[in-house]
């Protein structure tokens, strides 16, 4: 018997949601810039060894507009006293090492700063997901699918970031690095069709309607995948429009990374209604029951 | 062991909201915060039956909101009371979202007619000042008042002075709280010998508060 109707919850906003946007994304690049490749096998970071200071910058941008919403800003030193349960917790340590560590391997190239902000950066993508999937109140968030799909779009936000940064420093990709980003963008495009359909619980779905209408479905499904995965194809078929055609790099970019914002803008600030509250069947002789 | 719980009848309930304004007197916060009677239709038109649920922290066996507090703020005592250390909450609200009772909040701004800047314990603790702005807060079932009782040698539940306010204050005796795991309490037998259920009972949070439907 259901008592109480869905509410949408009011905690994490904007801020929070700026947050995951830039750590999700800005890891992901970073990843990238050691993963994409020229033609001539030299990595993005290698050629334009700015690109590695970028991440951290955004990473912190994100945590900085956490900090100007809290109220309680100076008890964040807090944070990591529960690394053994809480994902906020892992996040927080995820993201100081993430940004400690490529700082200093910008400052001072070092193999081993190098291997922890990568690790980091990639713990920092999944603690996002899992941090989200144990808000047990929200229905919409509270899903398995969800730290899956937290982490396949912060790589293909990533991605977009990395087709971005091409065009503007005339880098070219080697085609296998051009393949890679079009895997995620389509990884990314189903699981987001499956994440909105596959669920039949009836709090998930009612927080998840928002998602199927039509201008939200016209910014994650049309702009962010179906658009940047055929202008993909197009540069995949005609592998030496790559360098000659920068406006399809950014144009390509920006649909993957505006329709990443909106994909998980729509998730933390559209689909975020609080569970109604349900009674439970009345049992004539209830036992009192102790968790073990 | 003792686990304190409590037992609310809602075939006695009337819905007069006492509990939510002694509650927010005694803590000193707006009533409707850690305690709310809500108004719930249940049927639709020719019955229209309406029923007065009155809800605060469930103090849950297994609490969604203990896992993931980054700073471990909120915490288990041994009596199954689940209460926060105010003093190191950092007020991220991520316990809000997962409590699925709608039983934490945080209070943003200290409004003109509450003064949140209250000495909390009661119970004789020497505890500075706690203020709730800006933090997670919720019931804690009157902890200070059954913690003093207690140590009187009163019995919660039964003697008023070291019951929970809300259960003091309910004009129509709908309230009832005390040892879940004592076969004599009169909670006990209330379960034993009433129809009771529990909200969100597939979410396997082992809430401590149940309510007798009819």
């Amino acid at each position: 018997m259901k008592l109480i109707q869905p509410v949408r919850n009011n905690v994490w906003t904007w801020s929070a949601t700026v947050n995951f946007i830039m750590g999700g994304m800005a890891s992901a690049f970073y990843l990238f810039c050691f993963l994409m490749k020229t033609p001539q096998g030299e990595t993005f970071c290698t050629l334009q060894p700015v690109l590695k200071i970028v991440a951290p910058a955004l990473v912190s941008l994100g945590f900085f507009t956490l900090s100007i919403k809290s109220i309680r800003p100076l008890r964040a030193r807090y944070l990591l006293r529960n690394l053994r349960s809480s994902w906020i917790s892992r996040e927080i340590l995820a993201g100081t090492m993430f940004i400690l560590s490529a700082f200093i391997d910008w400052l001072f190239p070092c193999f081993i700063f190098q291997i922890i902000a990568i690790t980091t950066a990639l713990g920092l993508m999944t603690s996002h997901g899992f941090a989200f999937y144990r808000a047990r109140a929200v229905a919409s968030w509270n899903a398995p699918l969800i730290p899956f799909l937290f982490l396949i779009s912060s790589f293909t936000m990533g991605f977009g970031m990395v087709l971005l940064a091409a065009a503007l420093n005339g880098l070219t990709f080697k085609l296998d690095s051009m393949v890679i980003g079009l895997t995620f963008v389509v990884l990314n495009l189903v699981t987001w069709l499956i994440y909105m359909n596959w669920y039949r619980d009836r709090a998930f779905k009612e927080a998840t309607e928002v998602l199927h209408r039509t201008i939200p479905l016209i910014l994650t499904v049309g702009i962010g995948h179906l658009l940047p995965s055929l202008l993909l194809l197009l540069l995949l078929i005609d592998s030496t429009g790559v360098k000659a055609q920068p406006i399809i790099l950014v144009l390509c970019g920006l649909a993957i990374v505006t329709g990443g914002v909106g994909q998980k803008a729509d998730i933390i600030l559209r689909a975020n209604y609080l569970r109604g509250i349900v009674m439970g069947q009345p049992k004539v002789s209830a036992k009192v029951v102790s968790p073990t | 062991m003792v686990r304190w719980g409590m037992v609310t009848d809602l075939r006695k309930c009337i819905g007069c909201g006492a509990c939510s304004i002694v509650c927010g007197q005694r803590n000193e916060l707006p009533s409707n915060l850690w305690r709310r009677v809500h108004d719930c239709g249940i049927s639709g038109p020719p019955e229209r039956q309406r029923m007065c649920l009155p809800m605060s922290c469930m103090h849950c066996g297994k609490p969604p909101c203990l896992d993931v507090c980054p700073t471990g703020a909120t915490y288990r005592r041994s009596d199954g009371i689940v209460d926060i250390k105010y003093e190191i909450c950092v007020g991220c609200g991520y316990c809000i979202l997962a409590c699925p009772y709608l039983a934490r909040t945080i209070v943003f701004h200290n409004g003109d007619d509450f003064e949140t800047d209250v000495t909390y314990r009661e119970s004789g603790k020497p505890s500075p000042s706690i203020s709730f702005t800006g933090v997670c807060s919720k019931c804690d079932f009157c902890l200070p008042r059954v913690d003093a009782g207690l140590a009187k040698g009163l019995e919660p539940g039964l003697d008023l002075e070291a019951s929970p306010m809300c259960v003091v204050s309910c004009t129509a005796g709908a309230l009832h709280f005390g040892d879940l795991d004592d076969p004599d309490s009169m909670v006990s037998q209330m379960l034993r010998e009433n129809k009771t259920a529990c909200l969100q009972e597939d979410l396997g949070t082992y809430p401590s508060v149940y309510y007798i439907l009819d």
